[in-house]
């Protein structure tokens, strides 16, 4: 196993971790420099040319993105419309990679950034399910001023966190009997409900 | 997982380094004991490899196993990070950061 990169794997183990923390309530420039440096641990050697959470873009530039967060995180936080998160998301996943506020691993804590800002939502983002190039022309587009092709991209991969199982469902839980049980009730109370109609109608003749 | 498993994944990726052996069977051990093993959700590993596919930064065949197999032995963020420095190895992947 020659070709393993050990600090690859590290940053990996780190990345995954941060997939599902950073669930503040507020999200800010702070925040980001908090991601950068989690997923540097244990990459003290290699600082030289990550530059753990050190700033490299103009620090008014990210006051600006930070200040627009703080004021978008509550309302995405209290959307259930998908379309109104995924053009919120996209829009700070593209800023943060057009701003690139840290000398490196600008991309990754950007999707990062945008999958902790879809999960106060109550959303994953399945970044399996994306295509590398329609991605890539997407977020260049959005670069641009352009979102809507991302914010497609994004709403398409949204998936609930807290989508309840089929298998679960409470009919299942009460006895296997119940969907049946459900159907005759429902039937007798059509039956009846006829009846009572015929009987208003011979009365009112 | 019993010990004898553990001891297995751990000499299927040390490859015979007797540092490696030492550090990782003090993490079993240490795993033993506290009888509480770390899990990692599936999704977010799945989640991570596609995006570091989508950086251009994806894992090999090799990197994923000896990433899975990690996983299996249940050590925590600390031991796996200080296990993964000792391993070393170096990649060009990070000039594309």
């Amino acid at each position: 196993m020659t070709s393993i990169s050990a600090d690859k794997l590290i940053l990996a183990r780190n990345y995954r971790s941060n997939l599902n923390q950073n669930l503040a309530s507020s999200f800010n420039a702070d925040h980001l420099e908090m991601i950068h440096r989690q997923l540097c641990t244990g990459l003290e050697h290699r600082d030289k040319k990550l530059k753990s959470g050190e700033l490299r873009a103009d620090r008014k530039a990210v006051g600006m993105l930070s200040k627009e967060l703080e004021k978008m995180t509550p309302h995405i936080m209290a959307s259930t419309s998908e379309e109104f998160i995924s053009k919120k998301v996209a829009y700070v996943m593209s800023r943060v990679e057009n701003i690139k506020p840290f000398h490196t691993l600008n991309n990754m804590v950007a999707k990062l950034f945008a999958h902790n800002l879809a999960q106060t939502a109550g959303f994953n983002i399945e970044w399996q399910k994306f295509h590398k190039d329609a991605l890539k022309e997407s977020v260049e587009l959005a670069k641009k001023g352009d979102y809507s092709g991302l914010s497609e991209q994004i709403k398409d991969k949204l998936t609930s966190m807290y989508k309840p199982k089929l298998t679960s469902s409470v009919g299942t839980k009460i006895d296997p009997d119940f969907a049946d049980r459900a159907r005759q009730f429902q039937s007798d109370r059509e039956k009846d409900i006829s009846h009572n109609q015929k009987k208003q109608t011979l009365q009112i003749n | 997982m019993t010990t004898t498993n553990s001891e297995q994944i751990l000499l299927g990726i040390c490859e015979g380094r007797e540092d490696l052996l030492a550090l990782g069977r003090q993490f079993n051990l240490d795993v033993e004991k506290s009888s509480e093993k770390c899990k990692n959700n599936a999704n977010n590993t799945e989640a991570t490899m596609a995006i570091f596919a989508l950086e251009e930064m994806g894992l090999s065949e090799d990197e994923k196993i000896v990433f899975n197999k990690i996983d299996e032995l249940g050590w925590s963020d600390e031991q796996a990070t200080s296990f993964l420095k000792l391993m070393g190895g170096d990649s060009n992947d990070f000039d594309k950061c």
